[in-house]
């Protein structure tokens, strides 16, 4: 059954239509449209995935991130320790506060010490004010323990002061 | 050839140096002042330099100068200096408003760093006025942050910082520089009234100057006025001589004076070191631990009052005569114990003194009225 392709549509089996005059245009609206709606859905889709992505690789590096957890664990390690130097501190200068009250009679001394230690500890709380707003400065720490330290200093150099009064007046007496 | 080739080797070095080095001027100002004119000056933080003026003008200038510094983060610094100055009724009043906390709580903790090592007067070495101006100048001169705190940490030996500091030198660094500098004319009367800042009284300044100073540094070469009111708190005291006025100083770890003449010091908490000690001065002081290392020889009174102090001096060459009264003092004259205080009884009684002994020159009378106290004589 061999055929000459060249005579296949010569003959009137082949049917022939007209085609509309609005056929080129609705053409190409339609076409145009269909472009427009495949664009939008397919952008639409790419945020969706791209915005997925972003949660979950942030996700991903927070938890699994060693530096952060680090920095996390280090920070909370700090104010840790912060609390225990401070509580140490305040145990120590009220012990001293309490032996200090015993070893004088001075009552203006005590006074005057007392009134000392009161605005040290107004200081105290401006900078602790600073360091909740700034917790990793180095700089604040250590004027928050040197706040410290200066009141068990004052304390400790005043009760030294009155005992070496009160000794060497024992050795001449003796 | 080559000396052109030098030149343009010179030349390009000098562009480049200005380039790297630029100085941004911030504010300017100056305001025509006659012998009534007052200014207040209302800082927090920062450096101010204060010196007199070359008229009768007084001057305002803020410049800073960016080493290495980035373009986009010179903006920045920039936009946080705000200084303010206006002048009402004959009165100048200068704010600053500068948002640098930052550089306050610097300031309020180097005015804190000198008691880490030297919160106490231990070495008991006679020092001439000469030699602790000296050693007043070299603590003045500004150097950085770093330099000063490995300079007064006790973590570090001595070789240890000097290598850190050196290391830290070698460094290229991004840099700025502030330079807040008030010119003041001669007559006119300044009030001060400062936190946490570092103030520096350059010059011999005669005006009346009232200063309140809480935190930070107080650096003068040289004060002269009678009705001078100066307020020092937490802080660091540097000045090389003072003739008059009236001083209060609170809490000062490190305070070295040169000289003393004429004044009424009140000191609490506090160490200070005085090069010498000129005429008819008046100090009254609870818990401090004072050196004198030389009086005048015609120092004419000096009139101490203390509670709870140590007070140390040397012994002098001049004739002088020495009248001390009080309770529970004691009297240290080259570590043997000389004279004692009674003890226990509220009343002052006169229980040490030096008489002239009438040969050579007499320098003056010290009067000392001391309680709970110690005079060391080295």
């Amino acid at each position: 059954m061999k055929h000459d392709i060249r005579t296949l549509f010569k003959g009137d089996s082949f049917p022939k239509r007209e085609l509309p005059d609005s056929h080129r245009s609705e053409f190409l609206e339609k076409l145009q449209s269909s472009k427009k709606e495949k664009k939008y859905i397919n952008i639409s889709i790419l945020y969706k995935y791209v915005a997925l992505f972003i949660v979950l690789l942030s996700i991903g590096i927070i938890v699994t991130n060693p530096f952060s957890k680090e920095n996390s664990l280090a920070d909370t390690a700090l104010e840790i320790q912060l609390k225990e130097i401070e509580k140490t501190y305040l145990e120590n200068i009220d012990k001293e506060w309490q032996s200090f009250i015993v070893l004088t009679k001075d009552k203006k001394l005590i006074k005057r010490y007392e009134n000392k230690l009161s605005e040290l500890n107004d200081g105290y709380q401006e900078i602790s004010n600073q360091y909740k707003i700034d917790k990793n400065n180095m700089i604040v720490i250590e004027a928050l323990i040197e706040n410290l330290k200066t009141r068990l200093q004052l304390l400790k150099d005043i009760q030294q002061h009155i005992n070496l009064l009160n000794k060497e007046h024992e050795n001449i007496t003796i | 050839m080559r000396t052109l080739q030098f030149k343009l080797w010179l030349l390009m070095f000098l562009s480049s140096a200005t380039l790297l080095a630029q100085k941004e001027n911030i504010y300017s100002k100056n305001f025509k002042t006659d012998k009534n004119t007052t200014a207040l000056l209302k800082l927090k933080g920062g450096t101010v330099k204060i010196e007199s003026s070359p008229d009768e003008n007084f001057y305002v200038e803020y410049n800073v100068v960016f080493d290495n510094y980035p373009k986009r983060k010179k903006k920045g610094i920039i936009e946080k200096i705000e200084i303010e100055a206006q002048m009402s009724d004959n009165h100048i009043t200068l704010v600053d408003k500068s948002k640098i906390y930052f550089n306050a709580r610097l300031n309020a903790m180097l005015g804190n760093l000198y008691k880490k090592d030297t919160s106490k007067v231990k070495n008991y070495n006679k020092k001439s006025k000469q030699d602790l101006i000296e050693e007043i100048k070299e603590i003045r001169t500004p150097v950085s942050f770093y330099e000063e705190l490995i300079k007064n940490s006790s973590r570090y030996s001595a070789k240890e910082k000097e290598e850190l500091i050196n290391k830290f030198n070698s460094r290229k660094k991004r840099s700025y520089n502030k330079s807040f500098i008030i010119k003041i004319p001669t007559n006119i009367e300044l009030t001060i009234d400062a936190k946490n800042t570092i103030i520096r009284l350059a010059n011999n300044l005669e005006n009346k100057l009232s200063v309140r100073l809480d935190g930070g540094k107080f650096i003068a070469k040289s004060l002269s006025n009678n009705s001078n009111v100066i307020k020092v708190k937490d802080a660091l005291f540097l000045t090389e001589n003072i003739n008059g006025g009236e001083f209060a100083l609170n809490n000062i770890k490190k305070g070295l004076i040169g000289s003393i003449n004429n004044i009424n010091l009140l000191a609490e908490f506090s160490n200070l070191e005085i090069g010498e000690v000129q005429q008819n001065n008046n100090f009254k002081g609870f818990s401090n631990d004072i050196l004198i290392h030389n009086f005048s020889n015609n120092f004419n009174q000096f009139d101490l009052f203390l509670e709870y102090s140590k007070i140390h001096f040397f012994k002098l060459s001049h004739d002088y005569e020495l009248n001390a009264i009080g309770y529970n003092t004691l009297v240290n004259i080259g570590n043997i114990i000389g004279k004692v205080a009674p003890q226990k009884s509220d009343k002052k009684e006169k229980f040490f003194v030096k008489e002239r002994s009438g040969k050579g020159l007499f320098s003056g009378i010290m009067n000392f009225d001391l309680t709970h106290s110690f005079i060391n004589i080295h």
